[in-house]
């Protein structure tokens, strides 16, 4: 099961803090020795500033009291550091903490700096030290506060590269605190920022698009509308590319986004494009699920992927909500799928290929029927399922052909009369 | 200019001697003026070991000597009175250049004489020019009218005169006292020159005329050499030997030197030149004396030579290794005032350029390849010759890795890896082990070290020994083990530090050497990602030519593969011209519609390919053709064919034409033929026989995976012939049997099913399955011939109607959004499925050919959309997307791509990082 973890190479494009649910996830699912997550926990722990959190992870670990000396010095430098920041911050974040100072803030940034300067000595060393603090904050582990910290900072400051960086710092932030409305607002603000920079060194959008793609993970698999977004943002050109370029795992993400999309049935095409032509760099069950249903249309493969993808999709952390969804939509798939080439299928066989027993089969189809998304019925002496299948005769084409022929003249001598009326 | 072409001429009219007319152009230009030498050298360019300056081998037939004798004195007597035209109307313009054009003519006949006399022609002319150009100077009327770029030359005219006429003097006097004499110039009597030549003794500075410098230093080196051979080489200072060099050094490049004796010179000078620094600048010098002697870029260096000029380049470099002081510096200058060997301890720079050396050896172990009967075993030991090459450059590079710029560096790695980039596994492996077992032998075979040390001496020996002499690999070379890493290190350095042409070149490469190792989406994605298609045409043509090897590699790679489509997009590029040939490099091809001047043939034949670089022709054909077949047999049989529609590939279509307009067709003889047949039986949807006519063709055997890849052919026969099949003769079926077909065609149910499956996806098929019974059940209805021709009416009457709403939208501003009828096609997906087909055939037959893909968008799904754009007026119709819609029939219709002569940035569906976009238009 461990080969179809992605969680090794996601966390190349993710930020340090936001590994830590992941590897929660991973130690929940019991995947891996316990001992080798809190290991890495501790590793990551080490560049950030949650030393008290490194040091329960370590007595948890090595079963031990005391821990080492460095650990104690680097929290008392941590100390330290904190306070000499909180200091030189002080002014600003008082001022932030006050509400009726904030709302004499205006729109304008230039009028907001004069501001601060005047009425509060806040000058643009206070503010980069907010910048400052509200970094550390979050390597602290603080993240509403630095979130706060970091909005304000946005509404002040005028350098545009720390402001990027903020509103990384902000999204990182809110999807930590799980507040996926905000977090999908910053994302989309994130993105306008990177494409809106066309002349940024080719590698460095590339960079963006993937990591920014990586963090969207979290936000759209549990924001309400995520799964639309997911589609339409990785559809998008620039970052299909990226995605073929770097990152050919999140395809799994997106086809996955895809299956379980009732409405963008349209996508599927674009999708199964693209795994096809990564499929010699990344495959997976879910991409070969796609695969064997749609190029070979192999039915049984399908089904033994779609058995494998159950177990994948439990074992991941963003796909793990949709399982039923999931499992329930790519049954669908198979089925419409299987009916369109078919004219009469065996009901039993039927309900062996979507792994149900006959009767739970014959209801479904059923409902199908019912809700008129199947165009077909069920010839119960025989147990097979009768399509209802429409072909058109030669004339019947035909008069297809020529119906909408006159209309459009109409139109075209409707459009040009106006037209030359005007003239003359 | 005219004598250029005239002395070209010359070169094919007496063969005994063909380098000669560019030999002496070069030396006549140098004592001719200024003006006519800059344009000399620039025409040159770099090749300044080219500067020759006798003439080798004057062992001239008699016969021939005549001719050209007399042809020269024409000459002479017609420019002579050319410039007696121009004094007459004061052009002395035109009589400058004539005057050049006249000494040089002078100095060929001269040669051609063997005469140090000047033609009693020539004397009087200098005494008519001198008379005139007196009498105009002294006309002071006559110069204020003249204008002031001939006012100029006639200034530049009276000193150039004034000059030349010194040497002249005593043959111009005589001349004057005695002009009635017979102008028969034949008369080598009287000859002052030589006289004169032999009395002035060790004086070399003054020299203003240049030709009796010439003798002077000739006859001093002479004298030089024998005093230094016969003295005791103990005796031999550091100083006589610098002096020596520096002579030589002088001679170099002049008129008159016997440059074998000079090379042969310098090998002495070798051998007693005291010290590393000395000996290396010796050495150095001894080169490029070598490469004088062949001065031709035409012609290779004769391999003797080419084998005595890398012992001493190796020998060099093994000096340099153990004198690290020592350092080759090309922007060094002035090394003419050392006196004495410099210290090991402090640096000390030579002038020179081993890396220009390298390239040149390189360059002329190439021409040599190419000029080799490849089926010789000459050829076979000059392959030999690599391995020492590519020691040499591999030590060069590591000594120069400090002293020279990256960028030349990058150069010399790129050199390297052209030997590498085009071997397989196999003959890497092969090279390998000879070079070792050489190195064993050589090991073997040197007895005492003093076998080094007389390298000299074993070097003069190697020239006599023609073909004899066999160059020892050094003993510390290894070739990698591991060809793809060491590759994949130098590319890196290229890649660092080369400029662009360089990274080009390194990448094609890598590309090749990808696909010739079977890494099939590795070389692709290269490819892809170097965006090299979209920009090879601004390159130079020897790179196209390596981009066209790189992608017929990349053709065959994916054939092997099994990767049909992949391959036909590589090589289709390749066959559109018929000029395979010419476009790889191998092989002139003749075309009948258009001549070439013997100038581009010359080019053409210079860029040819070695022989042990070739891709197999026949190989490549049989691929093409074959990927081609597989794709276009379907489309052929489809009951909806269209032979308006553009072909899969032309060149296939043009022969399925040819082959079936034959009144009789015989067994197949040649590839196409085979192929042909193939064709003929997979229509019929009988895969055996086609498969059998494929097999019989030779060039399998050079794959070194012949099995396999007959094996994959067998299955894709298979698998179209089932294709085939079911668009032919479906229609006459009510049902077919799933069992039956599997059998038929030989394949697994599965295989069949999941076909058949397709097919009916995809709307070529008008059938279903019938589960229970396991049998295809076709729907199809033929239509009658009358709804047929109503149906076609009806396809022309939309086009027309489109083609009236474009007209109108065209007019009334908005431009409509041709992007529809992709949305189109999507849109058919999971809707009835009537709607999407009829949609993507709308206009395909449509009035005219270019519009048809426009009329298809109109269709029902994108006309609807159309229909909703017009009522607004279209006025939102995006002009940003038009250009999509460009874009789109661009891609449809590359017409002018046909007529591109190298290769146009196709491979179309997979193009670069946009490659997402490119593959939406199909």
């Amino acid at each position: 099961m461990t080969s179809y973890d992605l969680t090794g190479s996601l966390v190349k494009y993710l930020d340090r803090h936001l590994v830590f649910p992941l590897l929660e996830f991973l130690s929940q699912q019991q995947l891996y020795p316990e001992d080798d997550i809190q290991q890495k926990k501790l590793e990551l722990l080490q560049k950030t500033n949650m030393v008290d959190y490194a040091m329960d992870i370590y007595k948890a670990l090595y079963n031990r009291e005391e821990v080492p000396a460095e650990m104690r010095t680097r929290r008392h430098e941590v100390v330290q550091n904190l306070k000499a920041l909180q200091s030189q911050a002080n002014a600003i974040v008082a001022f932030l903490s006050d509400d009726s100072a904030i709302k004499q803030l205006k729109q304008d940034k230039a009028y907001n700096l004069a501001l601060l300067q005047e009425q509060y000595q806040i000058g643009p060393a206070q503010i980069d030290a907010l910048f400052h603090y509200a970094k550390f904050q979050f390597e602290c582990g603080n993240y509403s506060a630095a979130g706060e910290f970091l909005y304000h900072f946005r509404t002040l400051a005028t350098n545009s590269e720390r402001n990027l960086s903020a509103l990384w710092g902000k999204l990182a932030a809110e999807i930590l605190l799980q507040n996926w409305d905000s977090a999908l607002d910053d994302l989309m603000k994130l993105k306008d920022i990177i494409d809106s920079n066309t002349f940024a060194p080719l590698l460095t959008q590339l960079q963006q698009r993937s990591w920014l793609m990586h963090w969207s993970l979290f936000v759209f698999f549990n924001h309400e509308n995520g799964r639309n977004a997911i589609i339409d943002l990785f559809f998008q050109e620039r970052y299909l590319n990226a995605i073929q370029t770097t990152s050919q795992h999140l395809l799994r993400y997106l086809a996955a986004a895809v299956v379980i999309n009732k409405r963008r049935r349209n996508a599927v095409k674009d999708v199964i494009r693209v795994i096809e032509q990564e499929a010699y760099e990344y495959s997976d069950p879910i991409t070969q699920f796609l695969e064997a249903l749609f190029v070979q249309y192999d039915f049984e493969g399908a089904q033994h992927m779609l058995a494998e993808c159950e177990k994948l999709v439990e074992n991941d952390y963003f796909l793990t909500a949709i399982k039923e969804e999931f499992v329930e939509s790519a049954r669908l798939f198979i089925f419409e799928t299987y009916c369109k080439i078919h004219q009469c299928i065996d009901m039993t066989m039927l309900a062996k290929k979507l792994n149900m027993d006959d009767e739970a089969a014959e209801k479904w189809i059923v409902n199908l029927i019912r809700s008129a998304r199947l165009n077909a019925k069920i010839d119960s002496n025989e147990g097979t399922v009768v399509m209802g299948m429409q072909f058109q005769s030669p004339s019947e084409q035909l008069m297809d052909k020529a119906k909408g022929l006159s209309a459009r003249t109409m139109m075209i001598a409707n459009a040009v009369t106006p037209a030359a009326a005007v003239r003359t | 200019m005219a004598s250029r072409l005239q002395g070209s001429f010359w070169a094919q009219g007496s063969d005994s001697e063909d380098e000669e007319p560019s030999e002496e152009e070069e030396s006549s230009s140098e004592d001719s003026d200024s003006s006519s030498d800059s344009e000399a050298g620039a025409r040159k360019g770099a090749s300044k070991f080219l500067v020759g300056s006798s003439d080798s081998d004057s062992s001239d037939d008699k016969r021939v000597v005549r001719s050209a004798k007399d042809r020269r004195y024409d000459e002479l007597r017609s420019t002579c009175d050319e410039i007696r035209n121009k004094l007459h109307i004061n052009d002395w313009n035109s009589i400058q250049t004539l005057f050049d054009k006249l000494n040089k003519q002078l100095e060929k006949t001269q040669k051609v004489t063997e005469a140090a006399t000047v033609p009693r022609v020539y004397i009087k002319l200098l005494v008519e020019l001198e008379d005139s150009l007196l009498k105009t100077l002294g006309d002071r009327e006559a110069k204020k009218k003249m204008s002031p770029t001939n006012a100029k030359a006639l200034n530049t005219m009276r000193q150039r005169l004034k000059k030349h006429n010194l040497g002249y003097a005593e043959d111009m006097d005589k001349f004057r006292a005695n002009p009635e004499s017979t102008a028969d110039e034949s008369s080598d009597s009287d000859d002052s020159d030589s006289d004169d030549g032999s009395g002035s003794d060790e004086d070399v500075d003054q020299g203003s005329d240049a030709d009796g410098a010439f003798e002077k230093i000739k006859s001093k080196s002479e004298k030089k050499k024998d005093r230094l051979l016969s003295m005791d080489p103990k005796d031999i200072s550091y100083e006589m030997v610098s002096k020596k060099l520096q002579d030589i050094m002088l001679a170099r490049g002049k008129k008159g030197v016997d440059r074998q004796e000079q090379v042969e010179m310098l090998t002495y000078l070798t051998s007693v030149a005291k010290g590393p620094c000395q000996r290396i600048s010796v050495m150095l010098s001894m080169v490029s004396a070598i490469f004088d002697i062949n001065p031709s870029m035409s012609t290779h260096m004769p391999v003797p030579l080419w084998k005595r000029c890398v012992s001493v380049v190796l020998e060099v470099l093994s000096l340099l290794s153990t004198h690290t002081h020592i350092v080759i510096d090309d922007s060094f200058e002035g090394s003419d005032e050392r006196t004495e060997e410099p210290s090991p301890e402090q640096e000390a720079p030579i002038p020179g350029n081993l890396i220009a050396v390298v390239e040149r050896l390189d360059d002329e172990l190439f021409k040599s390849l190419q000029m080799i009967d490849p089926h010789t075993h000459q050829y076979m030991d000059r392959l030999k010759d690599e391995p020492v090459f590519l020691a040499m450059a591999a030590q060069t590079q590591d000594i120069q890795a400090n002293h020279t710029d990256q960028k030349t560096l990058a150069r010399l790695a790129l050199r390297r890896m052209e030997h590498f980039y085009h071997k397989t596994a196999d003959v890497y492996e092969a090279m390998r082990k000879i070079t070792m077992a050489q190195q064993q032998a050589d090991a073997a075979a040197e007895v005492d070290k003093d076998a080094l040390k007389d390298e000299d001496e074993l070097d003069a020996e190697v020239v006599t020994a023609v073909g004899q002499a066999t160059l020892k690999v050094p003993a510390d070379f290894v070739m990698e083990a591991d060809c793809e890493a060491f590759m994949e290190s130098l590319s890196r350095q290229i890649y660092e530090h080369g400029d662009e042409r360089t990274k080009a070149r390194a990448m094609l490469c890598t590309i090749f050497f990808k696909a010739i190792r079977e890494d099939f989406y590795g070389a692709r994605d290269m490819m892809l990602m170097s965006h090299l298609q979209d920009n090879v045409q601004h390159m130079d043509i020897s790179t196209q030519i390596l981009f066209n090897r790189a992608m017929a590699q990349l053709g065959l790679c994916a054939f092997r593969k099994g990767l049909v489509p992949d391959a036909h997009s590589c090589l289709s590029e390749l066959y559109t011209t018929g000029r395979v040939k010419e476009l790889l490099a191998q092989g002139m091809s003749i075309s009948r519609y258009q001549d070439k001047t013997p100038e581009q043939e010359k080019l053409e034949r210079r860029r040819q390919m070695p022989f042990h670089m070739h891709i197999n022709l026949e190989l490549l054909e049989s691929v093409h053709l074959i990927s081609a077949m597989l794709l276009e047999v379907p489309v052929l049989a489809a009951p909806d064919f269209d032979p308006k529609k553009r072909p899969i590939s032309k060149p296939f279509r043009r022969l399925m034409d040819n082959y079936e307009r034959q009144t009789f067709t015989g067994p197949p003889e040649n590839v196409r033929d085979h192929v042909m047949a193939a064709t003929r039986a997979l229509l019929k949807g009988e895969w055996q026989r086609a498969y059998a006519y494929l097999s019989d063709l030779p060039s399998w055997n050079l794959l070194a995976e012949k099995d396999k890849v007959l094996h994959m052919i067998q299955q894709q026969l298979k698998e179209e012939g089932l294709r085939t099949y079911l668009l032919t003769y479906g229609a006459f079926y009510h049902s077919l049997s799933h069992q039956h077909l599997s059998q038929t065609f030989d394949l697994p149910d599965k295989k069949v099913h999941s076909i058949i499956s397709k097919m009916m996806m995809a709307e070529q098929l008008a059938g279903s399955w019938d589960q229970p019974t396991g049998t295809v059940v076709m729907h199809a209805a033929h239509a009658s011939r009358l709804q047929a021709a109503a149906g076609a009416l009806a396809d022309k009457a939309t086009a027309l109607v489109d083609l009236n709403e474009r007209a109108l939208s065209l007019r009334t501003g908005g431009v409509r959004d041709m992007d529809d009828d992709r949305e189109g096609g999507r849109g058919g997906f999971g809707e009835d499925r009537g709607f999407s087909r009829r949609g993507g055939r709308g206009g395909r037959s449509g009035l005219l050919p270019g519009p048809g893909d426009y009329g298809r968008g109109l269709g029902r799904g994108g006309g609807r959309g159309n229909r909703g754009g017009l009522r607004s007026g279209g006025l939102g119709g995006g002009m940003g997307r038009f250009g999509g819609g460009i874009g789109f029939n661009e891609g449809r219709f590359p017409s002018d791509r046909f007529s591109r002569r190298q290769q146009a940035p196709t491979y179309d569906h997979m193009t670069s990082l946009g490659r997402v976009g490119n593959s939406r238009r199909q």
